[in-house]
């Protein structure tokens, strides 16, 4: 299994990546989690790439091999599309920040709508979660984004791990504290995943 | 974590176990990237297991100080970026020649493609350089497993070893299994040896003497190292280390021609083994040599069939490129090519839209971003012209748009060797750049020479008080140690006017205005011919700002956009690029999460549409 992680650094990514790789080890998996960024703390874009299964060597995913996208903003999910596979699963956070560069340089930001109608060229399972309005809806914490992101990653039935080793991996990382919070986000996540469906223009 | 659990580990964090694991007493380093985590994990867990670890000046300092712990009897880790082995060099040329007593092991952490380096030098060639033993491993568990038996290898020995990792094994994680850590209570003891210590000349000719046995016999040695193997039994043969090797497998099972070729994973790269080389290379058609960056494999292997008369041909960079990291589908192409498989491409997947790059950016509220603004700012005002050499560190990111403050950029401290040259042939103002921390680590020497030769430029220290770029480290201006005591504080204008440098400012990038008029007092100075002028720029990292803040520790204020006066000309985001800078509804808005109120926005704006919020 091949799962693609994009977005903006400071957003999560590495933190989405650690839990989907706690969870496959407690599924009994071979893992590697790998993270590409360039320098600097924050701001940059950033691709975590996790692999499991029983013989896994290679911690990058190859190109047109991807069975999952998951992108934390909208232009991130096009810079990592060529890791798509075919009808592979595309889950976009309907997030859009655009890098202060293409304002200087006068570059259009895609829309959303432009992000759904690439992937439509190669994959019908395009899912766009707007985590904002679930996390303002049901009053969550901001930080819960990611866990919402899981939750609607798990709700496709494609993400290959299960739900028990995720909650288990979220709590420990997390904290007994945190418990509740981010199981209802998951669930959150999951049922704003189911109730939309796929995406179209 | 003790027993036989698995768990996800970070290749650095594996690295750091096994040293735990093997019984290490003592660990020194400089934060660099890629191997920046080794000596964080390890500080985290001095206090529980009583070992001594540290962050040096610099990576001299930390080899060093970790050799000075092996020649007491201890076991010794010293953890460095590639680059960080240039500056460690000249010591670890003459260590192989004192050897070690407790075993002593180098990690030199490579970056092939720069992802955030100056340069991708492949630390294997210090091997035959330095005689020092080299050991590459391919996943976390075998980082874990190389650095215990890196500490057997040292003692056994007698010798400095070295762990090769890249960048894509320090920061991919993998599963690991751990093992028992032993309880190991123990003082340094030191027996004095002269004559084994002292590299004067009449010793050094019989010690490298000594080297030359020793590395023939580690040769041997590795000939039968558990982390060599061989797979199959082809007529066509692949040899690859590290990740190469992960990619590798990965190809011949897309290529299903795991049966068709045999593979030599190599870890021991230094001394190659040559018999086990040679018993592979034995009845060979072919063999493609999988390696990233350098030919160094393929230049010996070539080398051992021209020795022995083996007839196989070998290939390896004519496939395998020699510049750039090594990524799945270049390894796959480069062996479907040697193998004569053609390869079907499985993404035919082309963007219509554009994508915009979105290269990593200064953090909201940067105090460089201020600083940068107010150096150029001067320039503008005074009416001179500038050129700006810098250094190692975030701030290099003000190369790029729009502030576009760096002219030259090379290696840690070069920013100020660099100045005192250019201020005497270039004809131009000489504005130079350096953190406090790179400052420490390779600057101070480049300024004492500008005032033993006298130099006209003006240096900006840019004083954020730790070792930002690495993830926070501290620096000597941060008043604690890794350890986490707290220990005095060396100031960079203490050690400025020790350079008998008369012009010494401290300013606070988010005054602006002082800012700029002190490196305009800065300029005027260079241009009288008085010497060289420092202006410390101090400010607290946006990070440690936000983190304080939220922590409740400081209150800081917001920027906010007043909707009624902005009229989306967009001039904040193109004159200073802040992230915290969003269009929105042909507007522009601030996102106050991670606004740190510098106020640069403020002053930029030209309808004055920036407030300021007290939080």
């Amino acid at each position: 299994m091949n799962i693609l992680l994009s977005g903006v650094g400071g957003q999560g990514i590495l933190t989405l990546a650690e839990l989907l790789g706690d969870a496959a080890i407690l599924d009994g998996y071979e893992v590697r989690v790998s993270e590409v960024h360039g320098m600097a703390q924050r701001g940059g874009q950033v691709v975590c790439h996790v692999r499991f299964g029983k013989n896994v060597y290679s911690p990058l995913i190859i190109e047109g091999a991807s069975d999952m996208l998951i992108s934390l903003e909208v232009l991130e999910s096009l810079r990592a599309a060529r890791y798509l596979k075919h009808e592979g699963v595309v889950i976009i956070n309907s997030l859009e920040l655009p890098p202060p560069l293409a304002i200087i340089k006068g570059i259009k930001y895609p829309s959303i709508n432009d992000a759904i109608k690439e992937f439509m060229k190669i994959t019908k399972k395009i899912y766009v979660i707007n985590s904002m309005e679930i996390i303002k809806r049901n009053r969550l914490p901001a930080a819960t984004i990611n866990t919402i992101i899981l939750g609607s990653a798990w709700a496709t039935g494609e993400l290959g791990l299960s739900r028990d080793s995720l909650i288990k991996a979220m709590i420990r990382r997390f904290g007994e504290k945190w418990k509740d919070i981010n199981i209802k986000a998951f669930e959150e996540g999951a049922k704003y995943l189911s109730e939309t469906g796929v995406a179209k223009v | 974590m003790n027993g036989e659990e698995i768990v996800l580990m970070l290749g650095n964090e594996a690295i750091a176990r096994g040293a735990l694991e093997a019984g290490v007493r003592v660990a020194a380093g400089y934060p660099g990237t890629p191997s920046s985590e080794i000596i964080e994990v390890l500080a985290e867990w001095a206090k529980e297991h009583g070992i001594y670890v540290e962050w040096s000046t610099n990576e001299k300092v930390a080899v060093e100080v970790a050799l000075a712990a092996s020649f007491c009897n201890l076991r010794s880790l010293a953890a460095m970026k590639h680059v960080g082995v240039n500056v460690a060099s000249d010591t670890l040329f003459t260590a192989t020649y004192t050897g070690v007593r407790g075993g002593f092991v180098i990690i030199s952490a490579d970056d092939p493609s720069c992802h955030s380096s100056q340069n991708e030098q492949d630390n294997r060639l210090y091997g035959p350089h330095m005689y020092i033993p080299i050991l590459e491993p391919h996943s976390p568990q075998e980082a874990k497993d190389i650095t215990m038996y890196s500490f057997e290898l040292s003692e056994k020995f007698k010798i400095p070893v070295m762990v090769r990792t890249t960048t894509r094994l320090s920061h991919s994680r993998g599963n690991v299994r751990l093992g028992p850590i032993p309880n190991i209570a123990k003082e340094g003891t030191f027996e004095r040896s002269p004559e084994e210590m002292s590299c004067l000349p009449s010793n050094a000719r019989k010690m490298r003497v000594k080297l030359i046995e020793k590395i023939k016999s580690i040769e041997e040695y590795f000939n039968d190292s558990p982390f060599n193997c061989i797979n199959g039994d082809s007529k066509v043969g692949i040899i690859a280390s590290g990740l190469a090797y992960a990619y590798t497998m990965e190809a011949l099972r897309a290529l299903k021609a795991e049966e068709k070729v045999s593979v030599l994973k190599l870890s021991t790269l230094y001394p190659l083994p040559k018999k086990l080389l040679a018993s592979f290379l034995e009845g060979k058609e072919k063999v493609l040599v999988v390696e990233e960056l350098e030919p160094f494999i393929e230049s010996y292997v070539k080398a051992i069939c021209c020795e022995l008369g083996i007839d196989s041909r070998v290939e390896g960079k004519n496939l395998i490129p020699l510049a750039g990291e090594l990524t799945p589908l270049i390894v796959l192409e480069g062996i479907a090519s040697f193998l004569g498989e053609k390869l079907v491409s499985k993404s035919g997947f082309k963007l219509e839209v554009e994508v915009p790059p979105r290269p990593p950016v200064l953090c909201a509220g940067c105090p460089h971003r201020s600083t940068f603004y107010a150096i150029k700012s001067a320039v503008r005002k005074m009416k001179v012209d500038a050129i700006y050499p810098s250094d190692i560190g975030c701030y290099g990111l003000g190369f790029y748009q729009p502030l576009e403050a760096i002219d030259i950029s090379l290696c840690m401290g070069a920013s100020i060797g660099i100045a005192c040259g250019l201020s005497k042939f270039s004809g131009k103002i000489v504005i130079a750049t350096i953190g406090d921390s790179t400052f420490m680590h390779a600057g101070i020497p480049a300024l004492i020479n500008a005032t033993f030769n006298p130099s006209n430029f003006i240096l900006v220290i840019l004083d954020n008080g730790l070792v930002a770029m690495t993830g926070h480290q501290p620096s000597p201006v941060t008043g604690v140690n890794a350890m986490g005591e707290k220990v005095k504080v060396v100031l960079p204008e203490d050690l400025v006017k020790a350079c008998s440098i008369s012009f010494c400012k401290i300013v606070d990038p988010y005054y602006l205005e002082a800012t700029i008029s002190t490196i305009m007092e800065a300029i005027e100075h260079v241009q009288k011919g008085l010497g060289p002028a420092v202006v410390i720029s101090r400010r607290k990292c946006a990070l440690t700002l936000l983190r304080e803040a939220r922590d409740g520790k400081i209150k800081i204020a917001k920027n906010r956009v007043d909707e009624e006066k902005c009229v989306g000309c967009l001039a904040c985001i193109k004159l200073i690029g802040c992230p915290a800078l969003l269009p929105f509804n042909g507007k522009v808005i601030i996102d106050e999460s991670i606004c740190t109120g510098c106020g640069l926005c403020g002053h930029v704006c030209p309808f004055k549409a920036v407030m300021r919020v007290e939080t």
